[in-house]
This record gives structure tokens, sequence and C-alpha cells, in this order.
């Protein structure tokens, strides 16, 4: 499977990544099976955050064996420096590693989300002093939101964006343009989540994906097109 | 495990390992269902 650069990190990732909210409240044996299929396959990225409820704990053990060998990504909702150093010491610990390679901001969502990590006391300073003391190697965000996206590009030289990309929101509304350029412009990493999105769910309508809180594509042959269009742009993996 | 979780990882290795661009065809398929979808999911 092909590799793409992330971003000037020097890192190198396979286009498909595993998102760790796979295994939440999951069995540990099943949790087990499916990371053994995913390093089986090649997937080197896993992607985790505490707010995917038990996850980190059915990662870890399943994890263990290929800790060395794969790029591992933790998230925070925090937005304090406070809040967000121990949200990481938790995420080691329940991670039973010595640092994740990459950290994120996760859901930066208005701009009252990033004034608060840039503030004196800010999430960031956490993150930074995170890096300096090795904890993470990389800083990156999480956002569904174009401008409080782009606000946080202009704050900072981030090592990566993860954001939704799909063919749907991209085509109707031009949704995501403008994010893949500003971080092609500054040689991000860009990290694509959400590729099989098609639409809002329906209110009254039956869930069909526990996991999923929208509709997404409902046919192979859809599935297929739209994981090929977001492979089609910039992005590093997905 | 939840259902069809492994079967769509391994579909999408599958999709990945044989990856090619769309064609323009494929393109224009997508443009023309997009214009019929009534509530993309983003932006939110």
């Amino acid at each position: 499977m092909e590799k793409r650069p992330l971003g000037e990190t020097g890192e190198r990732l396979l286009i498909i990544g595993f998102g760790g909210i796979l295994v939440m409240n999951e069995t540990m044996e099943n949790a087990g099976r499916i990371v053994g299929k995913a390093i089986e396959r090649g997937i080197n990225y896993f992607d985790v955050t505490p707010s995917y409820g038990d996850a980190e704990e059915k990662l870890r053990p399943a994890l263990d064996p290929f800790r060395k060998d794969v790029f591992l990504a933790c998230k925070t909702l925090e937005r304090t420096r406070e809040g967000a150093r121990k949200e990481l010491t938790e995420s080691l610990k329940k991670l039973r590693t010595d640092h994740v390679d990459l950290y994120q901001f996760h859901a930066t969502t208005t701009h009252e989300d990033v004034e608060k990590i840039f503030a004196p006391d800010g999430a960031m300073e956490a993150f930074l002093k995170a890096k300096k003391e090795s904890l993470i190697r990389y800083i990156g965000f999480s956002a569904h939101d174009e401008e409080a996206s782009l606000k946080m590009m202009e704050m900072f030289v981030f090592d990566t964006i993860l954001f939704p990309l799909n063919w749907a929101s991209w085509l109707k509304t031009g949704f995501g343009k403008k994010i893949v350029e500003k971080a092609e412009q500054k040689n991000m990493g860009i990290l694509a989540i959400k590729a099989l999105a098609k639409r809002k769910l329906r209110e009254g309508k039956e869930k069909k994906w526990e996991k999923s809180w929208y509709q997404p594509v409902e046919t192979f042959e859809e599935a297929s097109l739209a994981l090929r269009f977001t492979l089609s742009l910039s992005v590093r993996q997905l | 495990m939840t259902p069809g979780h492994e079967e769509f990882l391994d579909w999408a290795c599958e999709i990945a390992e044989n990856f090619k661009p769309l064609s323009d065809e494929e393109m224009e398929l997508l443009k023309v269902r997009s214009s019929e979808i009534e509530e993309p999911v983003f932006p939110l």
C-alpha cells in the first residue's frame, strides 16, 4: 500500500489509518483481533483520545507488541495548560507508553476554543512543554470547522491537521477546499476523516451505525468512489 | 466485534492497495450525485 509523507515531519504513513473509536466498547479479545488485522495489513497510524470512552484501555494491550513500529496519535479536548497536562499524563499511563508521536487539540470548533488554547495558561503551553520533554513529538489539531481551523493555522506552525474531507460536502458546498489550500501552503500533514460521510442524519430515522453521528454512503460502489475521491486530494492519510 | 468492522477494514485496505485517482467520468458522476444531496454533513 502507498505511503505518503506527513508534512515536514519526515514520517511516511500508509494512506489508511486506524481510528481508535473502532475498539471503543469492544472486548479485549475483539480489540486485539482487529488491531492485529490492521497491523497485518501494514497500517502504521493509530489515533485515539480519552473522549472515545474506553478506547485507550482497549487499544493499549492490543498495540503493546507493536508500539515501536507504529505512529501513535492522541488528542485532548482540554483547553487549559493544567487540564491538557493532566490529560496527557493520563493518556500516556493508559496507553502505557513514554510518548505519543502526535498530540492534537481535539475538536477546535470556535474562535473561543482558539483563544483559550493560545491564552496565557492555555493548553498550548502544556503542549510546548511536553514536546521539550519528549512526551510528544509533533503537534497538530483536529477540527470540523473551517474558520476555526484557518485561525489555528494563523496562530502556529502546526505539523498536522485532522479534518473531514469528503466528496459530498466538498462538491456540494466547497467545504474543505480552503483548508487543504492553506495546509498545503504551510506544508502540513493533512489527515482526512469522515471520507464516507454523505449527509446529516434525518430526525426520527433509525441510526444504522452505532458509532456514526452522520449518514455515510450506503453502497460499496459509492463508498469506493468516496474513498478514492478523498485519496485523490493531497491528503496524507485517512 | 461490532458487525462489519473487520470487513470494513479489509475493504478499505483493498481500495487503498489498488488506489487510482478518479477518472473524469467518475468525478462527473460524483458531481451529479452531490447535487442531489439535500443536507451534506458539512458545514455543520
